[in-house]
C-alpha cells in the first residue's frame, strides 16, 4: 500500500507542476477523473507528464506500446506495472 | 557574448560539407556542440584535439540508420551537456540517379537516413525539450524539396517529408516554446555536390539568377539567425537560400 502510495504521489507532483507551468490551477486527484475531460490533461500535457516520469522512476511504459488509458488511476497504474517491484 | 548565451546544440552528420561549416561556426561562437557522422574526418580530429574545445565537444562514430544507437546517443548527450537546447537535422545522404534504376538498397538507405533516422532524433531531443519546455529544432532541407529536379527522386521525396514534419511539429509544440523551421540551401559546392557532372552544374548555375553554386557560408548565418532571440517569433517556416533558383 506504502508503494502505491508513493507512486501516485510522485505522479501527482508532476502532473500538478506541469498544471501550473502553464497557469492553469492544481489539482486534487480521484480515482475515476477522466484525464482529459477532467484534469484537462493534453495530449502534449501527457507527453510532458511521461518524459518528466522516465526522469523520476527510469521508465516509460509509452515506449513500446501505445496504451489505452482514460483515468487518472489508469495512469497510477500503467506505472506500477512497469516499475514491478522496484518502486 | 551577454545577449548570445551559450546553448547545448546536437548537430547531426557534422563531420564534413555544410555540417562541418556548422559545427564550427557554432563552436566559435562559444556553444556546446554534439554531433555524429559515419566516420571521422580531418574537422573532428582537429576540434577533438583542441583542449579548450574539450569541455564543449562531444563526437561519436554512428550510423544514423542504427536507430537504437541514434536513441542512446541522445542520451549521452544530455547526459554529456545536461541539456539539449536546439537540434540541427543535417544527416544526409543523396545517390543521384534516375529512378528507374534505383536499387531497393538505395532507396531505403535514404529514407532511412534522411527521414526515419531525423523523426527519431527529433523525437528524442524533443523529449529533453519538453522538460525544460524550450528549444529549437532546424531541419535541413533542400531546394528539390520546392522544385523538380531529374536523378533526385527518392532524395527529393525525404526532403519535401522534412518540411511537412516541419509545419506540424511546430504546431504540435509552439505551446511549450519549442520552434521548428527548415533552411532549404540550393545546390552548394560541397562534397555532395561534387559527383554533379559539369553539364549538370552548369545547367544549375544557368538557372540561378545570382548566377553560381551557393557556398556553406551562404547558409551557416540561417542556422545562427534561426538559433537566435531574433527568431522568437518564427516557427515552421522553410527559409530558402538557392540563389534566386527557386523563384
Amino acid at each position: 500500500m506504502a508503494e502505491t502510495t508513493l507512486v501516485r504521489r510522485r505522479i501527482e507532483a508532476v502532473t500538478n507542476r506541469i498544471l501550473t507551468e502553464s497557469n492553469r490551477p492544481p489539482c486534487i486527484f480521484q480515482d475515476d477523473d477522466d484525464l482529459t475531460q477532467t484534469i484537462g490533461l493534453t495530449s502534449l500535457d501527457l507527453a510532458q507528464v511521461v518524459v518528466s516520469l522516465e526522469q523520476e522512476f527510469g521508465v516509460d511504459p509509452f515506449r513500446e506500446n501505445t496504451p489505452r488509458i482514460t483515468t487518472f488511476a489508469d495512469l497510477v497504474a500503467l506505472y506500477q506495472d512497469a516499475l514491478g517491484g522496484r518502486e | 557574448m551577454t545577449d548570445k548565451p551559450c546553448l547545448s546544440i546536437l548537430v547531426s552528420g557534422g563531420s564534413r560539407g555544410l555540417g562541418a561549416a556548422i559545427v564550427g561556426r557554432l563552436l566559435a561562437a562559444g556553444h556546446q556542440v554534439a554531433t555524429f557522422s559515419r566516420s571521422k574526418t580531418e574537422s573532428i580530429v582537429a576540434w577533438e584535439s583542441d583542449a579548450a574545445l574539450a569541455p564543449r565537444f562531444y563526437f561519436d562514430t554512428i550510423d544514423a540508420q542504427d536507430l537504437t544507437a541514434v536513441r542512446h546517443y541522445v542520451s549521452v548527450v544530455q547526459q554529456n551537456f545536461g541539456r539539449i537546447d536546439a537540434l540541427v537535422n543535417n544527416a544526409a545522404v543523396a545517390s543521384d540517379g534516375i529512378l528507374a534504376l534505383q536499387t531497393d538498397h538505395q532507396i531505403t538507405q535514404m529514407l532511412d537516413v534522411n527521414l526515419k533516422s531525423t523523426l527519431v532524433l527529433a523525437r528524442e531531443c524533443v523529449r529533453c525539450m519538453l522538460l525544460v519546455s524550450g528549444g529549437m529544432i532546424i531541419n535541413i532541407s533542400s531546394i528539390v524539396a520546392l522544385r523538380g529536379f531529374a536523378g533526385l527522386t527518392v532524395y527529393s521525396a525525404t526532403k519535401a517529408a522534412l518540411n511537412g514534419m516541419t509545419r506540424s511539429l511546430a504546431r504540435e509544440l509552439g505551446d511549450r516554446n519549442i520552434r521548428v523551421n527548415t533552411i532549404a540551401p540550393g545546390y552548394l559546392e560541397t562534397e555532395m555536390s561534387a559527383s554533379l557532372t559539369e553539364q549538370q552544374q552548369a545547367q544549375i548555375i544557368r538557372r540561378t539568377p545570382l548566377g553560381r553554386l551557393g557556398r556553406v557560408d551562404d547558409v551557416v548565418p540561417w542556422v545562427e539567425f534561426l538559433l537566435s532571440p531574433s527568431a522568437s517569433f518564427m516557427t515552421g517556416q522553410i527559409i530558402t537560400v538557392d540563389g534566386g533558383a527557386s523563384v
